[in-house]
């Protein structure tokens, strides 16, 4: 259910509420643990829910995480928070204690019935975060379509107070002076499932420091492909054109120890070949390239999806792209070097470039001191036994699964969390006696 | 052309400079990110290639290893930490020893003991020989006793000379050798027919980019915009560059008018000014480039080899001595016993940094200009 006011108590907390938090979350409450999930996002479904579809099958991903966004907020042993901080977690005996901050969406969520009159009333546009500032949002407005909760969120930074939504409100919902709310919480076991962030695309100056309006991340790339993307179809941002001609840049945030991360993000050859895929099914006469180093197609199903690709006529160079710049049209050029007798650096011009960026942790436990866990070099949640528990962290009762753990696809993160639950509700068995039932 | 596979030639590259070059899974990454690589010049990855095949002739004969000016923005962004900047830099030691016919050079490079044996032994030499002549020394006759008994002048003479020889001739045949190479090319095939004009105009865009430096200083923009000027790679290059031309202007100067021309004069003010300036110049430079190698500034300079700070201490020590020596004659005239001990090691210093021309890094003063004129006729546009 979702939650709009404190809970003392559950057994489990979860930490995020992407496709591995809901999958645990739902793991654990169908066993008869009572769940509160945290996600500091004012919707849950994480990443995967802007997603168009899911490698290798092309499945859409609405129709994936929604049905568990929904069990999630409809099942009687759930509470879901969002819009919420986990400020600290503490080890408190065998038990664990939980400081969570409801950030003010600046709407009585008691009253508001999700109308949107508000939102047609509201006169101040934003760059719209869901849709990776291609499209526009309003001051007060509900995340997306099929965000859950239904509930707007009002920015009194961008505000100026013309009192619209208010008079709009049929439910006099609008609370400007709405203040964060901190509550603490005790709970027999936590699962982080806090997920993954992508590097920056102002990271590598080579590829232009995030300035060339026609070089898309692999996000924007995901929302102009979704049926009900920003712009209904596939256009180039700077102009609104048609792209005839479509470059990835595989790498273009991993294996690169000038950004730090001289891992492999293991998904970005997959998501780039499906994006390429989908890409000659909406623009069919377009020339699509994926520069890249070696493709990585480990999972079941991966690299027949890599050779249909091929077939498909996707052009597969290897090289890297060292240099991306510009022509005056706003046309992106990227320098590579082929691997042939005669290579000499070369330049190509192409009309939209996707640069396939690197995952790296959305939450760092230790840097913002919420709860001390230990993590590797690359930042990522650390198993004290990685190889057989993937799911223990350095503190025993908190479980972690999903990209906070390290770099992984949907299908991993969704394996990932349910052993995550079970391993909870195995300590919880331990521990527990009954303390909350 | 069928060529056989000669892995030891990596082995032997290897052991003139830091680097990974077998991680390399040729990616080009380093060639097209590089700012002067093009179609006419590319590198690294094909040297790297020549490297891993071990192609020592098609090594020898390209031009490219001598058009980087290790910028490291390769090494910055090769995926697999292979440092082909590192590469190349090893490379143009390569190609300086297996230009010099007696393979000291290349025994100074791989061995640091070596390299200081070399240099004290041909220094003690040059230092011996030059207090061997009375009228540089006309305060030391003590020292200059005890040296004639134990070598005799004739022994001290003649090894003078002989160190004289080898470096003459390892000099022109080591040009020799760089230019044949170099002017074949990889192909043998040469840069093709030029005309004299056209050679003219290759030269003259050689001698100004040698002086301007444009290259250089378009390819710093990217990785040392951040630093002062004084510790940027092509203000301290150039800094040294010109503080050397300046002070081996002044030298001649200096040489014609008190020695040559019977005018009487005890100092001769322009060359004076001159040589002051220039000294102060190169002194700056050569303590930038030494900061920014002491403190590892920049990628480029992150993994010094013996072979760097063996030039960089010469300078250093040739500009201090220098000055030492300027500041003496000028406030007190009459010269004394520590004034021809600090000569002795100025002058043999000198000498011997201009003689092991062809063994040191010193010799890409020869090298470079030869590889950017013969890669400037392969691409100048042909006269209208």
């Amino acid at each position: 259910m979702i939650a709009n006011h404190p809970v003392d108590k559950a057994d489990a907390l979860v930490v995020g509420a992407g496709i591995a938090g809901l999958q645990a979350a739902l793991d654990l409450a169908d066993q008869g643990f009572q769940v509160v999930i945290a996600e500091r996002q004012p919707s849950i479904g994480g990443h995967m829910i802007n997603l168009s579809k899911v490698f290798p099958t092309l499945d859409c991903a609405s129709c994936i995480t929604t049905p568990r966004m929904a069990s999630a907020s409809h099942h009687p042993n759930i509470r879901v928070f969002t819009y919420t901080e986990v400020e600290a977690i503490r080890p408190v005996g065998d038990r664990f204690e939980a400081t969570l901050t409801r950030k003010p969406r600046h709407i009585d969520e008691d009253r508001c019935i999700g109308c949107k009159r508000c939102e047609e009333a509201c006169t101040v546009y934003l760059p719209d975060e869901y849709e990776h500032g291609l499209g526009a949002k309003k001051a007060v407005s509900i995340p997306f379509t099929n965000a859950i909760p239904q509930y707007p969120v009002l920015d009194m930074d961008e505000c100026f107070l013309c009192g619209g939504c208010a008079r709009a409100c049929p439910t006099d919902a609008i609370d400007y002076l709405q203040q964060p709310e901190t509550f603490r919480l005790e709970a027999g076991a936590v699962i982080l499932a806090t997920g993954y962030d992508m590097t920056p695309m102002d990271a590598k100056s080579q590829y232009g420091g995030g300035r060339l309006p026609n070089v898309i991340s692999p996000w924007q790339a995901e929302r102009l492909l979704a049926p009900h993307g920003p712009y209904g179809g596939v256009l180039r941002p700077s102009d609104g054109k048609v792209p005839d001609s479509i470059a990835f840049v595989q790498c273009a945030g991993s294996r690169d120890l000038s950004l730090g991360v001289p891992y492999c993000s293991r998904v970005c050859c997959m998501y780039a070949i499906k994006q390429a895929m989908l890409l000659s099914g909406s623009l069919p006469i377009a020339d699509i390239t994926i520069y890249y180093m070696d493709i990585r197609a480990f999972g079941k199903g991966y690299e027949q999806f890599y050779l249909n690709a091929k077939a498909m006529g996707i052009e597969f160079v290897k090289a890297k792209v060292a240099r991306i710049t510009e022509d005056e049209d706003h046309n992106p050029i990227v320098r590579i070097e082929r691997q042939e007798a005669d290579a000499a650096p070369e330049e190509v011009r192409h009309d939209l470039v996707i640069l396939s960026l690197g995952m790296v942790p959305a939450w760092v436990p230790d840097r913002d001191g919420i709860v001390p866990l230990q993590t590797g070099s690359d930042r990522f949640l650390l198993s004290p036994k990685p190889r057989v528990s993937p799911t223990l962290t350095s503190l025993p009762g908190v479980f972690a699964c999903g990209a906070a753990t390290g770099p992984k696809d949907i299908v991993d993160s969704i394996v990932e969390a349910g052993a995550a639950a079970m391993q909870a509700a195995a300590h919880l068995q331990r521990t527990l006696a009954g303390a909350v039932r | 052309m069928a060529v056989a596979v000669r892995p030891e030639v990596l082995d032997d590259i290897r052991r003139y400079g830091a680097f990974d070059i077998s991680a390399c899974f040729h990616c080009g990454n380093c060639t097209a990110v590089c700012p002067l690589s093009d179609q006419a010049g590319s590198f690294p990855r094909k040297l790297i290639r020549l490297g891993q095949i071990g192609d020592r002739r098609r090594l020898a004969a390209s031009p490219e290893v001598w058009l980087c000016y290790y910028c490291g923005e390769c090494s910055e962004t090769c995926p697999r930490q292979a440092e082909p900047g590192e590469y190349m830099a090893a490379l143009r030691r390569y190609a300086i020893a297996s230009a010099e016919p007696t393979g000291l050079a290349g025994l100074m490079y791989k061995s640091t003991g070596a390299a200081v044996l070399a240099t004290l032994l041909v220094g003690i030499v040059l230092g011996m020989f030059l207090l061997a002549r009375p009228q540089e020394t006309a305060n030391l006759p003590h020292v200059q006793a005890w040296m004639f008994d134990l070598v005799p002048y004739e022994t001290i003479h003649n090894l003078g000379i002989a160190v004289f020889a080898l470096a003459a001739l390892t000099i022109g045949m080591g040009f020799g050798t760089t230019l044949r190479r170099i002017w074949a090319g990889p192909d043998g095939k040469g840069p093709g027919k030029a005309s004299a004009k056209d050679v003219w105009r290759a030269l003259k865009w050689t001698l100004r980019e040698i002086a301007t430096m444009s290259r250089h200083r378009e390819e710093a923009g990217s990785s040392g915009a951040k630093l002062p000027a004084w510790l940027r790679a092509s203000v301290t290059h150039r800094l040294i560059l010109f503080g050397f031309l300046g002070l081996l202007a002044a030298t001649t100067l200096d040489f014609v008018f008190l020695t040559l021309l019977p005018l009487g004069l005890v100092t001769f003010w322009p060359a004076r000014i001159l040589g002051v300036a220039a000294g102060a110049a190169m002194m700056v430079g050569v303590v930038g480039a030494s900061w920014r190698r002491l403190r590892k500034l920049e990628r480029n300079v992150a993994r010094s080899a013996f072979a760097d700070w063996w030039v960089l201490f010469f300078l250093f020590v040739l500009g201090v001595t220098g000055f030492w020596l300027t500041g003496v004659v000028t406030v007190r005239p009459e010269k004394s016993v520590a004034y021809d001990l600090v000569l002795l090691v100025h002058a043999a210093m000198a000498m011997e940094l201009v003689l092991l021309l062809a063994f040191t890094k010193m010799a890409h003063m020869l090298y470079r200009p030869l590889a950017l004129l013969v890669h400037r006729l392969k691409t100048q546009p042909p006269t209208a």
